[in-house]
This record gives C-alpha cells, sequence and structure tokens, in this order.
C-alpha cells in the first residue's frame, strides 16, 4: 500500500468538520489564563461557572481554554493553586473571547503549591491513561541526592514501573523500556538518562509541564507503542528578568529568564552541571584513581517571539553530555568517554482564526555516545548514534463546541549509527567493524482525530495514524551460514529503498459521564514502532543502539483495550480511577540465546530474535486534590508475558519487568506556609531473574546450568523517602528555600542484581559457592538542597 | 567485553552499592550430562564424563566423586572406523595420558599419579591419535540418554614468533608484557585457543579470554597483539602483575587452532564467567556443542612456542 492510499482512508475524517454544525444551542467562550504579573502562560487552571457547576475546564499547557454553556448570565470562577482566585461577571450571548489575568498569592511561592490542583479532573478528559504532572509535585517529593527529576515521578504513577533502585527508567503496561515516545518541545530525546540513568535529563526548573499517556495515545503521537512523555520547556518571562536556581550536594543549576524585547520577545535559559569529580578530588588524589573523573552537565533555552497578535515564534533547544575518564593499572588503562543528547526545536505558531491554528516545526535530535580506550599499546574506539531531521505541521480546529479537531503530518530522516568499533596498534594496523554501516530511514505519518460531544454525556475520541517508514541505501543484505560466514549478500545504492512498511493506528475512545462526579471510559489503541532498542542488561546503557526496521527486522505492533471507571468525591477533594488494561504486542525483540556482545562485523540485528508479549492488569488510583494534606495511592496488579520460539524453548516467560504488585504512595504535607513535608513509599514485587539451577566443572571451575528464563523473583522492592522544605523569609526580591531529603529512610537494602559466586582452586575441593545480593543505596542518603528565586 | 566492565566499575563506584550474602532456595532442576572431551593431533582422545549437580551441593571428596559417570558408552568415529573408549582412573594414567590431560585440561602433573588422592576419571583409547584435518564424531550413551557431537583438528595456523616489551613504568622493570605476531589465513573463521606455561607450571589458558577468531582480522598480515599469561581460574587475580612475566621466566605458549563451534564454547562460557554479578552482561550464554548435554568435545591443532625472559 502506498502512502497516499492512506489519504482516502482519511477523507471520512476530513469531512467530518464540514457537515453543517448542529443547531447552535450554546456559545463558545474562549481565550488565555496568564500571569498577572509575568503574562505567562498558566496551565491547568480552572475555569467554571458558578451558576452551573457542571460547566467548567481546565487551560492548556499554552494557558489557552475553552467551553461552552447556553445563553446566559453566568459568574464565571478561575481558581490556580498559588494565585487568588478569581470571580469575574459573564455575559454569554454570542462566542466572546476573554483573557483572564490572575494575581499570585501574596503569601505563596511556588515551594508551597502543592499536588494536585493543576490536573484536570480524570472524570472529564476524554483520553484514557492520561495524567498531567504538576511540576509542583516534582519539586516537593523526596529524591536521590536533592536532585528533582520529572521521571521518578512517573514512575509513582499506577500502571507504571521504575527501572530499578535510582533508576529513571521506566516501563508501561508490559512495554520494554524502548516504546516509550520522550519528547522535550516535540524533540524525541533517545535517550534520557545521565549517569547511568540516575538522572534524567530533564531539569525540573526549565520544564513548564510534562504530560504522560500510557495508554490511549491521541493520533498525533507515533512511533512509540507503549506510552507518551511530553515534556514543554517554560516560556520566559515577558516582563521582568528573573533568575532562580538551586544548590545540591552533588549538582547546581540556574535558571535565568526574562523579556528580550519588551512585549514582544522573552528568553529562558537554564543549566546544570554535576560536581563530584571537583567536590571529592581532593580526598582522592592519594589514591590511585586521582577522583571522580566524572561530570554531566546540560542547558536549556528557549526563545519566544510574537510576530503579530496570530504568530508566534519559539526556537528552543537542549545540549547535555556527560563525560568521564578511567585510569587503571598504574596508567596501563586509559579511558576517556562521553555521551549526549543534543535538541534544537524551531516551531511557527499561527492562529487562522480563534478555532483554527498550527504549529509549523522544524527540529532537529541528535545523540552520540563515544568511548575510546588504551590498552597495551592498542586504541579502541567505538562509537553509536542517532541523527533526525524532521519536519511537521500539527493544526487544531474547533469548527463548534461539538467537534475539537487534530490533525497534520510528519516526516522524520533518520540516520542511525550502529555501535561500530575500531582498534588501532602502535604499530599501525587498524581493525575496524568495517561491514558494519549506518542506516538511514524514512519516516512520514499523517494523522487526523476528533474529540466529539455527541451528546451532553458522550464524548467520542476518533482518530486515525497512518504511519510510513522507508530503509534506504546504502545497505547490504547478508545471509550467513552456520558458521557466521556471509554466504549471500545483496547491496543496495545509497537512497535506493531497501524495505518499506506502512500501518494504519486505530485510536478511539469513548467517555460517557454518568453524572457531575463520575464516568465511564473504555479505549482501543492500535500502534506501530519502527525504531527499536534491545538490551540484555538489568538497566538500559548509553552504549544501547537504536535500530531501524529493515530488510532484518520488523516493526513491532501492539494493540491495547482499556476500560475505567472515574470518580470524583466532594467536589473534587477526592477523585479515583480503576482501570483495566489488556495489551498484545507482535514482534518483540530479544537478543537470541547465547549472544555475547562483543566486537563484531554483523549488523546487530542478526542477533535478534523475535517473539509476542501480552500484558494485562488492574489499575487503582485514588487522589486528594486539596488541602493541607495532599497525595495519592495508586496500586496495580499486572501480568507481563514474552513468548519467543527461539528462547526458554518456546515456553512463555514473564518479562524482566513483570511486576504482580506495584504500590505507590506519595503524600505532602503543607505544616504552615513556612513548612511542607513530602513522603512517598513504593513496594513492588521481586523482579524477574533467572538463576543456575544446578552446576558442573569445566577445566575444574564451576559452571551453571539455568533455570527457566526468569523464572525466579528476587525478593520484593520497596522504599520509604521523605523531605522536608522550609520557606525562607522573602528579603527583597530574593526568594529562597531549603530542602532537605532522605532516601531510602529505614535502609533497606533492595535487590539489585543475584548471583551465584564460587572461589577457589580449580579442583579443589575447597571452592565456595555462595549466592549474593547487590545492593546499590543499601542505607538512608540524606541530601539537602538550597533554591532560591529573584 | 571490557568496555561492558569498565562501565560496571563505573557505577559501582559511583553510588556507594553493597553486597552480601544471601540464603535462597533454588530449584534442583533437572541433571544433564556433562562431556569435556578433546582430540588433538598425534595424542589420544580423552573424555571426561560428568554429572550437573544441584548448585549448592557439596564439594567434598564423596561429593566429587559421585560427579563422575561411571561405565558410558563412550564411541569416537573417524573416517568410517569407530573406537570404544574405556575408563580409566587418574592413579592409572601413564606417562603420555598424563601429559595430555595435563596440557588439555590445566590439571598439574603430579596430581595425576597413584601417589595423589586426586579423584579423576577420563575415558580414553589407545588405539586413535588425532590427525589435523579429520573429523571426530562422538556418541555416549548411559542410561538411556544419548549424547552426539562432533569436532574437527583444524590445519596447524602457528603464530609467526613471540617477543617481550619491559612494563611501561621503569620502577617495575622485572615484569614483562609478552607479544605475539601472527598472520591470518585469509580464509575467515579461523579460530585459536592459548595456553601459557611459566617455567614448571602446567599450561593454563587465557584467564578473561582464551580464544580468539579472525572475524575482524580476516587475512591480516603481521599482526602483533599482547597475550596475557594463563592464571589457574576459579579466583580473582591481582591485577598489579596480571598478565606479566617475571625476569627469567622460560615460556611456553600452546597456541591450539580449534574450529568454531568449539571456539564459541570457550568464547560464550568466558563472557558468562567474566560477566557473572554484572548487572550488564546476561546470564547463561554458555553454548555447548553437546546435543543432548552440557560442554564440549573440540579438537585442537597444536604448535608450541617458547621464548626465554632474559
Amino acid at each position: 500500500m502506498q502512502l497516499r492510499h492512506f489519504l482516502y482512508l482519511f477523507l471520512p475524517l476530513i469531512l467530518l468538520p464540514v457537515l453543517p454544525a448542529w443547531a447552535q444551542d450554546s456559545f463558545l467562550l474562549r481565550g488565555q489564563v496568564l500571569d498577572a504579573n509575568t503574562a505567562e502562560a498558566l496551565a491547568g487552571a480552572s475555569i467554571s461557572l458558578k451558576e452551573r457547576p457542571s460547566i467548567g475546564t481546565v487551560s492548556e499547557p499554552d494557558g489557552r481554554y475553552s467551553l461552552s454553556a447556553p445563553p446566559g448570565s453566568y459568574t464565571l470562577v478561575i481558581r490556580y493553586i498559588g494565585y487568588e482566585n478569581q470571580e469575574t461577571p459573564l455575559q454569554l450571548f454570542s462566542n466572546e473571547t476573554l483573557d483572564l489575568r490572575l494575581a499570585p498569592a501574596s503569601y505563596s511561592t511556588r515551594e508551597v503549591e502543592v499536588i494536585g490542583t493543576r490536573l484536570k479532573p480524570i472524570t472529564q478528559t476524554a483520553t484514557m491513561g492520561e495524567l498531567d504532572i504538576p511540576m509542583q509535585s516534582v519539586k516537593t517529593l523526596p529524591v536521590l541526592f536533592g536532585e528533582t527529576d520529572i521521571m521518578k515521578t512517573v514512575q509513582l504513577m499506577p500502571g507504571i514501573q521504575s527501572g530499578g533502585e535510582g533508576n529513571t527508567g521506566f516501563y508501561v503496561r508490559g512495554g520494554g523500556s524502548d516504546q516509550n515516545l520522550i519528547l522535550l518541545d516535540q524533540t524525541v530525546v533517545y535517550n534520557p538518562g545521565h549517569l547511568l540513568n540516575f538522572f534524567s535529563v530533564f531539569n525540573s526548573d526549565a520544564i513548564s509541564n510534562a504530560t504522560m499517556i500510557k495508554g490511549n495515545m491521541p493520533a498525533r503521537y507515533g512511533g512509540r507503542l507503549s506510552s507518551v512523555l511530553d515534556v514543554e520547556l517554560r516560556e520566559g518571562s515577558a516582563d521582568s528578568l528573573q533568575a532562580e536556581g538551586g544548590i545540591g550536594l552533588i549538582a547546581s543549576r540556574l535558571t535565568v529568564q526574562g523579556p528580550m524585547i519588551r512585549d514582544k520577545a522573552a528568553f529562558i535559559f537554564s543549566a546544570r552541571r554535576t560536581y563530584v569529580d571537583v567536590l571529592f578530588e581532593p580526598f582522592l588524589k592519594n589514591t590511585e584513581q586521582g577522583g571522580v573523573p566524572y561530570y554531566f552537565y546540560d542547558f536549556n533555552g528557549k526563545v519566544s517571539y510574537t510576530l503579530s497578535s496570530r504568530d508566534k515564534l519559539y526556537l528552543s533547544g537542549y545540549y547535555g553530555k556527560d563525560v568521564g575518564t578511567l585510569t587503571l593499572s598504574s596508567g596501563r588503562f586509559e579511558a576517556d568517554f562521553q555521551w549526549g543528547n543534543a535538541a534544537a526545536t524551531a516551531r511557527w505558531n499561527h492562529r487562522f482564526s480563534d478555532r483554527h491554528s498550527v504549529d509549523v516545526s522544524g527540529i532537529l535530535s541528535n545523540y552520540a555516545f563515544d568511548f575510546t580506550w588504551d590498552f597495551g599499546d592498542i586504541t579502541t574506539s567505538v562509537e553509536t548514534g542517532i541523527r533526525d531531521y524532521t519536519a511537521k505541521a500539527d493544526f487544531v480546529y474547533t469548527p463548534s463546541a461539538q467537534h475539537h479537531l487534530e490533525y497534520g503530518m510528519q516526516y522524520t530522516h533518520h540516520t542511525l549509527r550502529p555501535r561500530t568499533g575500531s582498534a588501532e596498534t602502535a604499530e599501525g594496523d587498524v581493525f575496524s567493524t568495517d561491514r558494519i554501516l549506518s542506516k538511514t530511514a524514512h519516516q512520514a505519518a499523517i494523522y487526523m482525530s476528533d474529540d466529539w460531544n455527541v451528546t451532553d454525556r458522550l464524548l467520542l475520541s476518533l482518530g486515525i495514524r497512518g504511519s510510513y517508514f522507508a530503509q534506504t541505501g546504502p545497505f547490504t543484505f547478508y545471509e550467513f551460514d552456520q558458521n557466521q560466514r556471509a554466504i549471500d549478500s545483496v547491496a543496495y545504492a545509497e537512497g535506493e529503498r531497501v524495505k518499506t512498511f506502512q500501518a494504519l493506528e486505530p485510536r478511539v475512545s469513548a467517555r460517557y459521564t454518568l453524572n457531575a462526579a463520575s464516568s465511564v471510559k473504555a479505549s482501543y489503541t492500535r500502534s506501530a514502532q519502527y525504531l527499536h532498542l534491545v538490551s540484555n542488561a538489568y538497566t538500559t546503557l548509553p552504549l544501547d543502539v537504536w535500530v531501524p526496521s529493515s530488510a532484518i527486522v520488523e516493526p513491532q505492533r501492539a494493540t491495547q483495550y482499556a476500560i475505567g471507571y472515574f470518580q470524583s468525591f466532594n467536589q473534587n477533594m477526592y477523585e479515583g480511577s480503576v482501570e483495566l488494561y489488556f495489551k498484545t504486542m507482535e514482534n518483540q525483540l530479544e537478543y537470541r540465546e547465547g549472544f555475547v556482545a562483543g566486537p563484531s562485523n554483523r549488523d546487530l540485528e542478526y542477533e535478534f530474535v523475535r517473539g509476542s508479549g501480552e500484558s494485562y492488569g488492574a489499575e487503582f488510583f485514588l487522589r486528594k486534590n486539596y488541602g493541607e494534606l495532599q497525595g495519592w495511592l495508586g496500586y496495580t496488579l499486572s501480568r507481563t508475558d514474552r513468548t519467543f520460539p527461539d528462547i526458554n524453548q518456546v515456553r512463555t516467560f514473564p518479562a524482566r519487568f513483570d511486576r504482580r504488585h506495584d504500590v505507590s504512595l506519595v503524600a505532602t504535607y503543607t505544616y504552615n506556609p513556612r513548612w511542607t513535608f513530602g513522603g512517598s513509599f513504593v513496594y513492588g514485587t521481586g523482579q524477574a531473574t533467572t538463576m543456575p539451577e544446578r552446576r558442573y566443572l569445566i577445566e575444574g571451575t564451576v559452571n551453571y546450568q539455568y533455570g527457566d528464563r526468569n523464572s525466579f523473583r528476587m525478593q520484593p522492592f520497596h522504599r520509604l523517602d521523605l523531605s522536608a522544605t522550609l520557606e525562607g523569609k522573602t528579603q527583597r526580591r530574593l526568594q529562597s528555600s531549603w530542602t532537605f531529603a532522605i532516601y531510602n529512610v529505614y535502609g533497606r537494602r533492595n535487590p539489585f542484581l543475584y548471583f551465584i559466586d564460587s572461589d577457589g582452586t580449580p579442583y579443589s575441593t575447597d571452592t565456595k559457592i555462595q549466592a549474593k545480593k547487590v545492593s546499590l543505596i543499601p542505607f538512608p542518603l540524606p541530601s539537602v538542597t538550597w533554591n532560591f528565586k529573584w | 567485553m571490557r568496555l561492558s566492565y569498565i562501565l560496571v566499575l563505573l557505577l559501582l563506584w559511583s553510588l556507594t552499592s553493597c553486597e552480601e550474602n544471601l540464603t535462597i532456595d533454588i530449584p534442583a532442576g533437572e541433571e544433564q550430562l556433562v562431556v569435556e572431551g578433546h582430540i588433538e593431533q598425534g595424542a589420544p582422545p580423552v573424555l571426561v564424563l560428568t554429572r550437573s549437580r544441584p548448585v549448592f551441593a557439596g564439594l567434598s571428596p564423596a561429593d566429587m566423586e559421585d560427579s563422575f559417570v561411571h561405565g558410558a558408552q563412550v564411541v569416537v568415529s573417524s573416517g568410517g572406523e569407530s573406537y570404544t573408549l574405556k575408563e580409566v582412573p587418574a592413579a592409572a594414567f601413564w606417562p603420555e595420558l598424563r601429559r595430555v590431560v595435563s596440557e588439555q585440561y590445566a590439571i598439574p602433573e603430579v596430581l595425576l599419579t597413584s601417589k595423589s588422592n586426586f579423584i579423576f576419571y577420563v575415558y580414553t583409547t589407545e588405539e586413535l591419535q588425532g590427525e589435523v584435518g579429520k573429523s571426530y564424531q562422538l556418541r555416549i550413551s548411559h542410561e538411556g540418554r544419548v549424547l552426539t557431537s562432533s569436532t574437527t583438528i583444524p590445519n596447524l595456523n602457528p603464530l609467526q614468533e613471540l617477543f617481550l616489551q619491559p612494563h611501561p613504568d621503569p620502577s617495575q622493570d622485572s615484569l614483562f608484557t609478552l607479544f605475539y605476531r601472527y598472520q591470518d589465513p585469509d580464509t575467515l573463521g579461523n579460530s585459536v585457543r592459548y595456553f601459557t606455561k611459566r617455567n614448571s607450571e602446567p599450561f593454563y589458558p587465557g584467564y578473561f579470554a582464551s580464544v580468539f577468531n579472525d572475524e575482524l582480522i580476516n587475512g591480516v598480515q603481521n599482526l602483533s597483539f599482547p597475550l596475557d599469561r594463563g592464571e589457574p581460574r576459579g579466583q580473582d587475580v591481582d591485577l598489579d602483575t596480571y598478565s606479566y612475566f617475571g625476569k627469567g621466566d622460560t615460556i611456553i605458549v600452546r597456541w591450539a587452532a580449534v574450529d568454531i563451534e568449539h571456539y564459541r564454547f570457550w568464547y560464550t562460557l568466558e563472557n558468562e564467567r567474566n560477566n557473572n554479578g554484572s548487572p550488564i552482561g546476561s546470564p547463561n550464554t554458555t553454548r555447548s556443542n553437546i546435543n543432548g548435554g552440557l560442554g564440549v568435545w573440540g579438537g585442537y591443532g597444536v604448535t608450541y612456542h617458547r621464548i626465554v625472559v632474559k
């Protein structure tokens, strides 16, 4: 099927808004919610009609809102935590536009704002499994080393499992860690971790909001099977120069923002760097290592420029790197490594009318990993990377109160550099993986979706995405014999199409409002993924390689069904939900049994085997949105399996991240305007792992015979973290606060890894065999951070 | 892969981690027969047959005795002829068998005499001597189980020469790195396993990696590369002296051409061992070339090379 055939499939959707609108029995109110001082857009403010409590909405990430109501005179109520509540009279007898400016509450600063109220009531959103992550809750929760991290807050949501102790990686509803689409201002972030994933690339100070979608992805998102984490950078303040930042145990950060051209252009710039290397250097000078020569840094920047009342231009960028050196055995071994992401986005927002707007974006995304080491007169280097150029146009059209349409098209050119290596001897001989070449591919998609208010009670969200992927040359397809010798090959010239794939990805969901406080939702989602990352380690690594779908590897596909019941209590003081999901995944990838990650002249894809996956579960969520005590409780009961013809003798086995029970309890308590306390507790069923069952001797030393794949469970994982935030008194313009936190309060030694160790002389009877557990942070780890804003 | 190693080091040392002993119940699993058998040119086939035991079963002399499989029918065939191997305990080894077992299994020769209480049995035959370029089929049957395999003694692929370089640090001038110079035949798939012998020690295979393959260096002329000194496995090495030879050492390198399945066994086994306890390696990588069992049946095409550190 050719790309243009998709267009025909889209015709019905394109025609839909053209059909005569239903009789105008209500009018539309729209506008933007802004900070009265800085003119910064406020996302998540609640706007409702006092006289008709059932009519209300929440502002979008760019501050825009719209609601429709029968003609009449009303009082508009605007609420936003940290700001004064506002009531405005409203005469609604035609479609109206009204911008709302909120004044910050005088007693409050950012740090005492707490979880919850920025969120849309979950009974009112159309999508299932979508969670807005309030940056405030990210900042008040206790975290490792005091470095707040949005990806660690994400892990506390039901249905999302953490990648392990201190790790920012996550798994959503039984999908692999490569199945999460992670976006920073619309740029795909391929490796979102610093320091082997203990920290994410997201600097909390630079982020305005983040949305996590774990199930029914809107049609505008594509390319990943399991979830979307859409992170948006803040816009600079439009009218005054401001600075904020923090000094922590291992890193410091600084953000500066302000106007560039009054009322026209504003900027924001953030920087962050760790200084473990500097701090520890004096103490380690005389040791062999001579320091901790490792650090990471990153920069975020964004410029917004108002071209006209209808046009706005955004330029944003990210640049970050992990850099280190390592010296062992008195200099016999020396290594330098660095890896990092770079991203740049230019976005033009144009409003054709109040009802119709477009975002046109040009995006560059780059990830590179580079490792060089010297050992015994031989210099070896390993590189891998990925570079994307993307162009896209995303339209939003609201023809009537009944319809909200999104449609658009996206194109990306991928260059994927697989893991290539070369070694050079002192005599100048060079050996390299010369048969492994970068792969190129084109990916394109068109999509359309409509949120259709069929009746007052029924909202249908209909979406479809057509995606297309082509691998192009230069490429040589090899056929190998049993001895891994290439026996046949087919070569493709540069630009020549090697293999194409396309997929239709319907995304359908429905919400039925039972009454003002409860609703039922159901969804069906089909998705396709054309880029893959396979990891056989316990954690994803910077040298893990993204590979494209190709003549060797088929795209991954998934189908997800979900149904949920949503209820709010006590005027949304509490809200709760139960969601059930069932998901099947095709063309899942694993390394073949016996694969060893060593230097090779074969493309890595030849080492993959293909199978299917299945996951199902129930997710329970209860949240308290207002009051001094806020927080949530999440519980997930789930099961995730994989079945591969070439693994575990075709027997179905649990995925490594299969977790029967997963509990997160999160709370913040505002004791008074100065003190806020936060805590989180997590519990998870032990990780599935493969353990030796028997042993035998080869050349006198112990070797193992393993049990079924992932048939053994480690001890359960649980941990309590606590924090306290003290607001300083505002002096002149300087606001400051201290955050004290303890990670792993009761010193739980959570298992990271089990293994069987043997030690002894070969062929002797003195050999000892002992099971061992490795824990990463087995003791309470305190931290203190000083934050300021000026 | 060394790269993984470095990253593990980095990970473990940048964050304080802890390792502790653990008591766990592990299912007993299913017993498998384990073959450790070799044939090289000019020597009889030698095969050790044991059974896998529960992972925490003891290692007392009685347990060792228990793990040997007696009374199996072991047949090696080549070129249409079949030879039945008979079982011989270590105490009854004749000098030639003692030498071959010591070299192939890294056992000090003194242990392989009637005076030691070393518990060791092999299956062998004096009727058959290995020949370069021939292939050897193995068939073992025992209590209803049948194990089969096949291996070859590849053409000899000797290295060109050995040479030495002093330690880079002048204060360590008694230590030397051994280098070898090698020319690879231009057919792809040449693989080698090496052992080193220092003075009166047995031949020990390379500690971290004893096998090489020419996938990335096919047909290379005059490649020179360091060769780590072999050490007994099962214990941690002293990284300060690892791989070095000392002044006055007489070094003999046993350089054995192996076929690709044989290579793959050692390559995957060594990776599994090196990565045991690492968060980066996946367990269970060892690939046996025995159908119906574990272990290896591998031919060696051996050459010896000698150098004295002056």
